[in-house]
């Protein structure tokens, strides 16, 4: 998948310009934003970014804590079970089975809708290969490395779903499939249009992965996502590469392009919680798969 | 491809960035979303049926539930007793701390590369631009630890005695891009490191939002020297080479 010299040396030039002109005027908002002479208030400039004040954020951090140290007084099990991140417990009475649920529900149905993002890259690159459209030999290995990588996501978030209790989504994203690929597919004429369709799919990807970030319950469920959020970004910057556009356009990967919540896929039947000492409440299994 | 495409493009390229560069400041701290993003969660959240928690009566679970995938005011509304903790996480505070200083140090290496003019022109803009976007990193995560920018920070040093020696010592383009490469690469794997000890999903979104990015400077570098594709392009980001912020 080499590009080569010469290749790269174009795409740079054409950065280079984009770069020129979008960052200045991203720094010169932000300098207005926080310029230190200016007479905005911290809070006008937090407000301004959309940012909580500092007492709001923190009300949101302590509330993170709070439902960690909630899950944390689920207790352990010697059964697979969600890790947990929190400080000191603090128990709320009846409620720790309901937490633990909407928890696990949350962490299965962004997994599983993960893992149908990754098969329909797999499903997709390879009707892009079998369409006989891409005819530059870098560009069709680079393809065929994206699709084995995606096949080594999806495998990846097969472990982490079973491991969080949960049934794996071994199918492609219908959603994805009916509104972006399929009229997509219908209308690739050449290369250009498969690496534009590989990158849309690749953006959905990495993005939605940040997103996930956010939401999923546990470090160690954030950290296995974006060791492949990650990846999935430098596939993006290999593909602007291929359309001569800027290699790194942004400085902070959006959140902007996660798939639509029409697109998730349900948490399917999950592992009820373990038995535990510290509450009553009845174990269930929720199931929300579409 | 013409040049009349090529130059077509840049052009929707510009106006796309331009388009939607309200949007990417609204992201850029973080805690920041626009209206439609925010809104995306709480349907998602809806959807989930997570907003019915609020109405067993925990607060904190409620608003813990759906902080993250929610704005503050209706976490609030939902009736949040959190506050418990009202100081970010010390391990949080810790790895944030270091990633200023860690971006300080990565904008430092590209400035001084610059400076040694061994560099092309292009290569030159390149790491200007890659130079900028760490300096972004690190006002971003000094607002994140309650700072109005990483102004009075410092790059850490560490990292700068980790690759000082490095960059002193190259003696040519490439050689300078190597360590620029590493720099990168190291970055990543320490933001993922990070991912795992991070306990506030804010801080864990801010993370994840800036590692893609040192990735995908490591892939243009890495294609720029002409570097091994499984260098630069690994099936999983790993923690591998990450930076040691416990030390």
């Amino acid at each position: 998948m080499e590009l080569s010299r010469d290749e790269v040396r174009r795409q740079l030039a054409s950065s280079q310009r984009e770069h020129a002109e979008a960052m200045p005027r991203m720094r010169e908002a932000l300098k207005r934003v926080f310029d230190p002479d200016g007479d905005a208030s911290p809070q006008s400039k937090a407000a301004l970014l959309g940012l909580p004040d500092r007492r709001g954020f923190l009300r949101l951090g302590g509330a993170t804590v709070a439902f960690s140290a909630v899950l944390a007084a689920c207790g352990k099990s010697a059964k697979k079970q969600i890790p947990v991140t929190g400080t000191t417990p603090s128990s709320v009475p009846g409620m720790s089975a309901e937490v633990y649920d909407r928890g696990q529900e949350l962490n299965v149905n962004l997994l599983r809708t993960a893992q149908s993002i990754e098969v329909l890259a797999v499903d997709t690159y390879q009707t892009a290969l079998d369409s006989g459209l891409v005819t530059t030999a870098a560009v069709a290995d680079a393809i065929r490395v994206f699709q084995q990588q995606h096949r080594d996501h999806a495998d990846l978030l097969a472990r982490a779903t079973e491991d969080s209790g949960g049934t794996p989504y071994d199918q492609a994203n219908s959603y994805l499939q009916e509104k972006v690929v399929a009229p997509a597919v219908a209308g690739l004429t050449d290369e250009d249009s498969v690496v534009a369709l590989g990158l849309q799919l690749e953006t959905t990807a990495a993005q939605t992965y940040v997103f996930a970030t956010e939401l999923l319950t546990t470090a160690e469920l954030r950290e296995a996502v974006m060791s492949i959020g990650g990846v999935e970004a430098r596939h993006m910057a290999v593909l602007y590469g291929v359309q001569r556009q800027p290699q790194v356009p942004y400085p902070f990967m959006p959140r902007r392009g996660h798939i639509n919540d029409k697109g998730f896929v349900g948490a399917g039947s999950i592992e009820p919680m373990p038995e535990q000492e510290t509450t009553t409440t009845e174990k269930t299994t929720a199931t929300t798969a579409r | 491809m013409s040049i009349r495409r090529l130059v077509e493009q840049v052009d929707e390229q510009h106006r796309e960035a331009m388009r939607t560069i309200a949007d990417d400041l609204g992201e850029l701290h973080f805690g920041a979303r626009s209206a439609a993003v925010d809104e995306s969660r709480r349907r998602f959240v809806r959807r989930l049926g997570l907003g019915g928690v609020a109405t067993l009566g925990a607060a904190a679970v409620s608003a813990a539930v759906l902080a993250p995938a929610a704005n503050a005011a209706e976490a609030q509304e939902a009736g949040s007793t959190a506050g418990a903790g009202e100081e970010l996480p010390e391990v949080d505070l810790t790895i944030a701390g270091f990633a200023i200083g860690l971006e300080l140090a990565a904008r430092a290496a590209y400035e001084l590369a610059v400076q040694t003019r061994l560099l092309s022109p292009a290569e030159a803009e390149l790491c200007r631009t890659f130079a900028g976007h760490h300096g972004d990193h690190a006002d971003a995560l000094a607002v994140l630890a309650g700072e109005k920018d990483a102004s009075t920070s410092s790059p850490n040093p560490r990292v700068v005695a980790s690759v000082q020696p490095q960059l002193a010592g190259a003696s040519d383009s490439k050689a300078l891009l190597r360590v620029l490469y590493s720099i990168e690469e190291r970055a990543a794997a320490t933001y993922l490191r990070a991912l795992g000890q991070l306990e506030s999903p804010t801080a864990a979104g801010a993370a994840a939002s800036i590692m893609p990015i040192e990735g995908q400077h490591a892939v243009a570098l890495g294609q720029l020297l002409e570097l091994p594709t499984t260098d630069w392009m690994p099936a999983f980001q790993t923690t591998t080479d990450a930076f040691d912020y416990a030390g």
